[in-house]
């Protein structure tokens, strides 16, 4: 009398399975020695255990299970029982066939139900009405059968199990098999919405008929009415439609129980495969994130239904190989109820090496008339669902649910992926290149800086201004040879084109840097100029304003290091984009750990180059007038300013300086965030600013 | 190798003064303490740090007393550690040894913040080459040390009247690329002056001088004298030398 519970079956095959799940697959063992597909007639099994129990087995025997071909049937019990029943009724064919399972322990479901005891006599008659107790499906749960005939107990309470009568005795008692069906549910029905930031695309669920379940019929298979007290009857909304079953409906299927697996064991091991869209022995949570109304929630993950063809469903509650499902569903043959295998394909080095082997693997799949779609290198998604006309009240009024979010995996998403990636690498690289070009140029005017006066001393002792330049290009061509090298060396160990185009514009750059240079150092007439003193400039009377004075009177200086501070800022915030784009990037799959690896390495490692670049052009500009700075700070000490004022004028001019980089850090970063991953942008664009404010107090602290 | 100092003194009677257009003297504090600066027994060493330097000692055994109204002068080769007896005396570097003494006031005694406070009410300091705030204008230069306590309208006039008294009145919106050498030294003494300083202490302050700016610093200098500053000169001007009232020869 256990309430009803639909349970959902999965099909494997047991060899290939457990070289998937390594030795958390040893439950599957005994399924591998199921007889073969065309020794399973449920009539001739039943015989055949029926011969054993007349021709004298021992109690021992029972209690370890009768023999069956070489496995040990332990819970023999429930197909007896339903071998006798079918029989009584009528329902059992020559066709009907015995389905090997392995059923699983234990149950998700809250399941509460009432059992009423009463006390018979040797005739069988209730003598005294005991009470009602109510029990839950737990752990102990299982599906198909029962541990043993169910032992009531109650504090207070005496051992019972002599009302069931005998231990030999077939009857059932105050326990049932569960009831068979074929109704076979597909996967829930959506209408699509609109595109979310992330990509998915938003569902909307489509309600289908209202399903009642755990109900009692309205007879016993003996005729006598049911006690409607033992179970609430519930209704349910259905998602799902059935599947199609076979011609042999009336071919009663009979469970044949081999064993049992504990779940929490199989998940650990199977890890992420145990979601796959494919078939796994949990089905991806619904998560419940708003109300009917719209407002957020806080996060509760639906309670699967107890009838197969609800929204959130029950996991796998035994698992068959491919002739036990077909002959589950009224097919003869396997091949017309799989819907889908999962193959785990193994191929050496990298996911770009891999990829066009599995492609291939796929391509065969496809030749053999089958549908083949690749998961590894997918992309998962929270797909947002709404579900409506999830319950009624007594009045019969609708109401939704909420909306639910579930995780789900793009299919096809590898070439995507693989495109969005490389288009990735391309962006970084152009920025990185585009840091790499200030850089040089920061680098270029601080070199002309420093050796203007060194020209000039050169010039008063008679060198020309072609000895000059040639001096100037010699020290820029010994780098421009290292460059080279560096670029040819690069370019050989890549084999890429990129490598070489970029290693030859960074070359072309620092000669245009090189020649520039060698420009500026030549001879300019300096004309002695009027006051430049302009009186609507701030009066200096503080720190700050003195600071302000400082930056106001070196712009070029100040903007260059404004600019640089901006760039870092940038390159921080597109780092971050890409560390929060690589989860729906690089996917989730049983190659998640090193696809992700070989897939997003090149694209952070190029992030991270980005980053160090526009931390080197702030330390580069930073130096322009790093001197002088530190000069000032000296004449002020030495005037009698304390260490409190000359830290407050360090800390006020990196102040100004990260004013200026603030909207050009966060709109740079907000840019590349866009360019990288649009979801991601407002993300990165707080990670510019916070760069740039942490750039403050750590350029205080680096000059003193 | 170390580099014993031995060190001379001796006292000049009379001076030779370089005749100077002056303003009133009255522009400057006279002097409170009598011995607003004394060293003893200063010695300073360089070096000696990690990879096996070996120190090389600049300064040892260095005593002086300065008085009101007194002009010392430091003289020797270069080298010798003019500019770090200097430092030293303005509280701007710690010997190696020895202490240093503000109005009596031992400044091992004295946190940071302390030093800095009474370097500026008793300390003027002149670097070598004048050390202006390039973007500043004479006038703001000379203004500077008056930042910190906030008396900067205040003591605009008496900016202005300095410079005057330096011969720098038709110069005070000029910035310190505009100006010479000589005039840098100038603009550099008037704001060591700004806030009544009670010493003094310049660093060559006729190097790389012509005679006429150099006698012209060295008649400033003098004048100061007069209204009771102590001046802690380092130089090798003969000049200067000549006009010192107290002189120590580093060898």
């Amino acid at each position: 009398m256990a309430p009803e519970v639909t349970e959902s079956v999965v099909a494997v095959d047991p060899a290939s399975e457990r070289a998937l799940l390594g030795s958390a697959g040893d439950f599957l063992a005994p399924l591998e020695k199921a007889p073969p597909a065309d020794a399973r007639n449920a009539g001739a099994v039943g015989r055949y255990l029926e011969g054993l129990f007349t021709s004298g087995i021992s109690m021992d025997q029972l209690k370890e299970g009768p023999d069956f071909l070489g496995v040990k049937l332990k819970y023999w019990a429930p197909l007896m029982t339903q071998y006798q029943q079918a029989k009584r009724n009528g329902q059992l064919t020559s066709n009907s066939q015995a389905v090997p399972l392995i059923v699983r322990s234990g149950t998700s479901l809250d399941v509460k139900y009432n059992v009423k005891i009463e006390e018979i006599d040797e005739a069988g008659k209730v003598v005294k009405d005991v009470g009602t107790v109510s029990k839950s499906l737990g752990k102990d749960y299982l599906p198909f059968v029962s541990k043993d005939p169910f032992v009531l107990s109650w504090p207070g309470s005496t051992d019972h199990s002599s009302l069931l009568g005998a231990s030999g005795n077939f009857n059932p008692g105050l326990y049932t098999p569960a009831k068979w069906s074929t109704d076979f549910a597909g996967a829930p029905k959506y209408t699509d919405g609109g595109t979310a930031s992330n990509g998915a695309v938003d569902k909307t669920a489509v309600p289908g008929e209202w399903v009642t379940v755990n109900r009692l019929p309205d007879k016993a298979s003996s005729g006598a009415p049911v006690d409607q007290t033992q179970r609430d009857p519930v209704d349910e909304r259905s998602y799902r439609d059935n599947l199609s079953t076979g011609q042999q409906q009336a071919a009663q299927p009979l469970p044949m129980v081999y064993g049992t697996f504990d779940p929490t064991a199989v998940e650990a091991a199977s890890g992420d495969v145990n979601k796959l869209p494919l078939g796994g022995y949990d089905p991806t949570p619904f998560t419940l994130v708003k109300d009917a109304a719209g407002k957020d929630v806080p996060a509760a993950e639906l309670k699967p239904s107890l009838s197969a063809t609800g929204l959130a469903s029950q996991s796998a509650g035994a698992i068959t190989d491919y002739y036990g499902l077909a002959a589950a569903r009224g097919y003869k043959q396997n091949a017309a109820v799989i819907d889908a295998v999962r193959v785990r394909a193994k191929a050496p080095g990298s996911w770009k090496d891999a990829q066009p082997e599995v492609e291939k693997l796929a391509a065969e799949i496809r030749d053999m008339g089958l549908d083949a779609t690749v998961v590894a290198g997918s992309a998962r998604e929270d797909t947002s669902i709404l579900v409506p006309g999830y319950s009624k009240d007594g009045a019969g009024k609708e109401s939704a649910l909420g909306t639910v979010q579930q995780s789900w995996v793009r299919q096809n998403a590898a070439e995507a992926v693989t495109g969005a990636l490389s288009g990735t690498n391309i962006t970084l690289l152009f920025l990185t290149l585009c840091g790499a070009a200030l850089l040089t140029g920061a680098s270029t005017v601080s070199y002309i800086r420093k050796r203007r006066s060194e020209a000039g001393t050169l010039r008063a002792m008679g060198w020309t201004q072609r000895r000059i330049r040639s001096w100037v290009l010699e020290e820029f061509g010994v780098g421009a040879v290292l460059l080279a090298v560096a670029g040819i060396v690069l370019s050989l160990l890549s084999w890429s084109v990129a490598t070489a185009l970029v290693c030859a514009a960074v070359l072309v750059l620092y000669c245009a840097a090189a020649l520039f240079a060698a420009r500026q150092l030549r001879h300019r007439d300096e004309i002695d100029q009027e006051p430049q003193h302009d009186e609507r400039l701030i009066p200096v009377d503080s720190p700050l304003t003195f600071a302000n004075r400082q930056l106001s009177t070196n712009k070029f200086n100040t903007l260059s290091l404004a600019v640089a501070v901006g760039v870092f800022g940038a390159a921080v915030g597109g780092l971050i984009a890409l560390l929060i784009d690589i989860p729906r990037a690089a996917g989730a799959s049983a190659l998640s750990g090193l696809a992700a690896a070989s897939v997003t390495l090149p694209s952070i490692l190029l992030a991270l180059a980005g980053v160090a670049v526009g931390l080197v052009l702030t330390l580069v500009t930073g130096r322009f007038e790093l001197n002088a700075k530190r000069q000032y700070l000296g004449i002020l000490q030495a005037m009698g300013w304390n260490p409190d004022m000359l830290r407050q004028v360090r800390l006020f001019e990196n102040a100004l300086v990260g004013t200026v980089a603030v909207p050009l850090g966060v709109l740079g970063a907000l840019g590349i965030g866009l360019l990288l991953a649009p979801y991601a942008a407002i993300w990165a664009a707080v990670a510019g600013l916070v760069a740039v404010i942490c750039w403050i107090p750590i350029a205080t602290k680096v000059v003193q | 190798m170390t580099n014993p100092t031995n060190v001379q003194r001796s006292r000049r009677s009379g001076s030779n003064e370089v005749p100077l257009q002056t303003r009133a003297s009255t522009i400057v504090k006279s002097a409170d303490h009598a011995t607003p600066l004394e060293m003893r027994d200063i010695t300073i060493r360089y070096g000696g740090g990690k990879g096996g330097a070996e120190a090389v000692s600049v300064v040892e055994g260095f005593d002086l007393t300065l008085h009101a109204g007194e002009m010392h002068c430091v003289a020797g080769r270069s080298g010798s550690g003019k500019t770090s007896i200097l430092t030293v005396g303005a509280g701007l570097t710690l010997p190696t040894s020895g202490r240093v003494f503000w109005e009596g006031d031992s400044l091992e005694s004295m946190g940071d913040d302390e030093i800095a406070d009474r370097r500026r009410a008793l300390i003027g300091y002149v670097d070598q080459g004048g050390a202006l705030i390039d973007g500043m204008s004479a006038l703001e230069n000379v203004l500077l040390p008056a930042v910190p306590d906030g008396e900067v309208e205040q003591r605009r006039d008496m900016a202005k009247d300095l410079l005057d008294l330096v011969g720098l009145g038709r110069r005070m919106r000029h910035r310190p690329a505009q100006l010479s050498g000589g005039e840098r030294q100038r603009v550099a003494i008037a704001r060591a002056l700004i806030l009544g300083t009670r010493v003094l202490v310049v660093d060559e302050p006729t190097a790389s001088l012509d005679r006429a700016s150099a006698n012209r610093i060295i008649s400033i200098l003098k004048d100061t004298t007069s209204d009771g500053i102590a001046v802690l000169v380092a130089s090798h001007d003969h000049e200067l030398v000549r006009l010192s009232d107290t002189l120590t020869e580093l060898i």
